[in-house]
């Protein structure tokens, strides 16, 4: 994309520039100037997009998809479960069990529920074990691979 | 999309209804003729609902559609209640110019605009911060308040920037809000359209003291810069943030340069917006209105030194209510912490870290065009050519660059890694102010390029507030009016 816009504006730059030549040199000289600048860049803005695109996050998944690492522990399942559950209004909170990680994506895809301490909400995400070993109990739960959904 | 493309229309549209008030009240409505503020207007509705809408969630209002009708029919009832009341005469007819911008720019910011549609939000800041913040503040409250919840920034928030203003995400909420769903896509468009808003708003303020086509080269320019597309799509608040405090410098100097207390009103306006974006810009506001201050104390004008005064505490209590919010609930980010022994201490990463910013003042935008710069100051203060100028953006580029470099120097952090993944983006203010100055600087240090007559009767009427104003000759062009 950027070549042909770049390309394109860089003509009609030098164009603009020669055909000030007589009345205007100066501004002929800085249009000109600017569209070498401008041409002579092109091939580096363009390097420099690409290796953004190809070094930084754009390949991984789009902010509702779980990241890698952890679909296959039931984050998917559990956050789709929290969201079909827990009231758009209403709070939460996460115990993890074991150390998980994701916990950042699963408060990101759970909002706008707002995550509070487990003592003041009866939605419990439990990560990594039981609610039992997290010490949490409660009037239903749901099992999604190492996770559980606790209502209390 | 299509659903989505009209409601982010509808609320752009009453943003630039906002800003249009906004400059009623200035005074800079009729200054820029209505043409001229039409086209203004967008960019002051944006900077100004920056800067609103966090007080207003502290008030308990929400970032909703309806919100921003209220707010904007007060704004326009009272510009036009201002406005009325004004003798001055409005700004001449607008010309045939602008189609230029609006020709050479249309390339680059079509071509965004059509790849920012389909861009995913893939970026952790996006997750951690922005538009985590964005979906808290769509999904609480109703139609007009409640949306703000202290829980935000409890310690379950921990690592979401919670020591950043709230503009941005308000701005994010309300697109949501329009758009009828919370959207990580569609929404960067919005940021191409603060990008399109930016390069008008810079060719109305800037064309009286600019040749037509030089300006529009240079700001055709800004709108395809590399480092500004890719800070557009992936780093949108760096982009907002930059090009908001750009514009306020640029205002700012103007009103050192011609003495018209609006241009100082609404740089302020633009100065807030950028504090309400980031906390980035404490720095580059604080060393901005310190290098006006000195200014105008060496030139012992002290009824503009009490305006930049009122100025500068105007700016700073719109950032007061969320500072000390965040100071009273320890919200800081402790990356960096200045301290005398720190800065001994590591004393010597300051080589590594002068390089890094240098590098990527120079990487991340034209290449040539910050050499380019600095090559034409330099030739306008050999040459005698509007040296006040010059040395206005020599000393404001690297009393940047020293600002941030004493940033990085009181790093609590592993240096290597807070450079490579802050860098690059820190300096994109350092790199528009660059893009933005260019074109001026070129003209004056390249010629003598004759002043349209129109931009002459500009010029004369900014100096007109303040006739003994010297500034305002040496901002002129080298070779002087007609």
């Amino acid at each position: 994309m950027s070549v042909f816009a770049v390309g394109a504006v860089c003509l009609g730059l030098a164009v603009l520039g020669v055909g000030l030549w007589r009345r205007h040199l100066a501004a002929s000289l800085a249009v000109i100037a600017l569209a070498l600048v401008m041409a002579v860049s092109t091939y580096q803005s363009v390097e420099a997009r690409a290796r953004h695109l190809n070094g930084l996050p754009h390949a991984s998944p789009a902010l509702e998809q779980a990241p890698p690492a952890y679909r296959k522990r039931g984050y998917q399942d559990l956050a789709r479960a929290a969201i079909s559950r827990i009231p758009a209004g209403d709070t939460y909170a996460m115990v993890p069990v074991t150390p998980q990680g994701g916990s950042f994506w699963l408060r990101y895809v759970l909002a706008p529920r707002i995550r509070v301490e487990p003592s003041q909400t009866r939605w419990v995400l439990v990560l990594g074990g039981t609610p039992q070993q997290a010490g949490i109990a409660g009037a239903h739960s749901w099992r999604y691979g190492d996770n559980w959904l606790v209502r209390r | 999309m299509i659903r989505e493309a009209a409601g982010l229309l509808a609320v752009n549209l009453l943003l630039a209804a906002l800003g249009a008030g906004a400059l009623m009240v200035i005074g800079s409505w009729r200054a820029a003729g209505t043409a001229g503020a039409l086209v203004l207007s967008p960019f002051t509705g944006i900077a100004l609902y920056l800067a609103l809408m966090p007080p207003l969630l502290y008030a308990g209002f929400a970032p909703t559609p309806q919100v921003l009708v209220v707010t904007t029919a007060v704004a326009l009832a009272l510009g036009v209640a201002v406005d009325r009341r004004r003798r001055e005469p409005h700004g001449g007819p607008p010309g045939r110019d602008g189609l230029l911008l609006a020709a050479a720019a249309a390339v680059p910011c079509g071509l965004l605009l059509l790849q920012a549609s389909t861009k995913r939000a893939a970026e952790i800041d996006w997750q951690l911060d922005w538009a985590l913040k964005a979906r808290l503040l769509t999904g609480n409250g109703g139609p007009f308040r409640g949306a703000l919840d202290d829980r935000f920034f409890s310690s379950a928030y921990l690592n979401t920037h919670r020591e950043y203003p709230l503009g941005l995400p308000a701005l994010n909420a309300l697109d949501n809000h329009a758009m009828g769903r919370v959207d990580t896509v569609f929404v960067h468009v919005q940021f191409v359209l603060v990008l399109i808003a930016f390069v008008a708003a810079m060719w109305v303020v800037l064309r009286p003291y600019a040749n037509p086509i030089v300006l529009a080269a240079g700001l055709t320019a800004v709108a395809a810069s590399p480092g500004l597309q890719i800070r557009t799509l992936y780093g949108p608040w760096d982009m907002t943030v930059a090009c908001t405090w750009v514009a306020g410098a640029v205002l700012v100097g103007l009103w050192l340069a011609g003495g018209a207390r609006r241009d100082l009103a609404l740089g302020s306006l633009f100065l807030a917006g950028s504090l309400a974006t980031k906390v980035e810009s404490t720095a580059n506001t604080g060393l901005l209105f310190a290098l006006v201050g000195l200014l105008l104390v060496s030139r012992r004008q002290w009824r503009s030194l009490r305006d930049a005064a009122v100025a500068a505490v105007a700016v700073v209590a719109t950032a007061a209510p969320w500072q000390l919010y965040a100071n009273a609930h320890d919200l800081h980010s402790r990356i960096v912490q200045p301290s005398l022994g720190r800065m001994i201490d590591q004393a010597g990463d300051l080589p590594t870290i002068v390089r890094s910013l240098t590098r990527s003042v120079v990487a991340w935008t034209w290449a040539g065009v910050v050499p380019l710069a600095l090559a034409c100051a330099v030739v306008m203060l050999l040459r005698g050519r509007n040296r006040e100028l010059a040395v206005a953006y020599l000393v404001t580029f690297f009393g940047m660059l020293a600002a941030l470099a004493f940033v990085y120097w009181n790093h609590t952090v592993a240096l290597h890694p807070l450079l490579s993944e802050s860098a690059s983006r820190t300096i994109t203010t350092v790199q528009v102010l660059t893009l933005v100055m260019l074109p001026l600087l070129a003209e004056r240090a390249l010629g003598d390029i004759t002043l349209p007559r129109r931009a002459a009767v500009a010029a004369e009427g900014r100096s007109g507030d303040r006739p003994s104003s010297p500034a305002a000759t040496a901002w002129r062009p080298a070779g002087g009016g007609p």
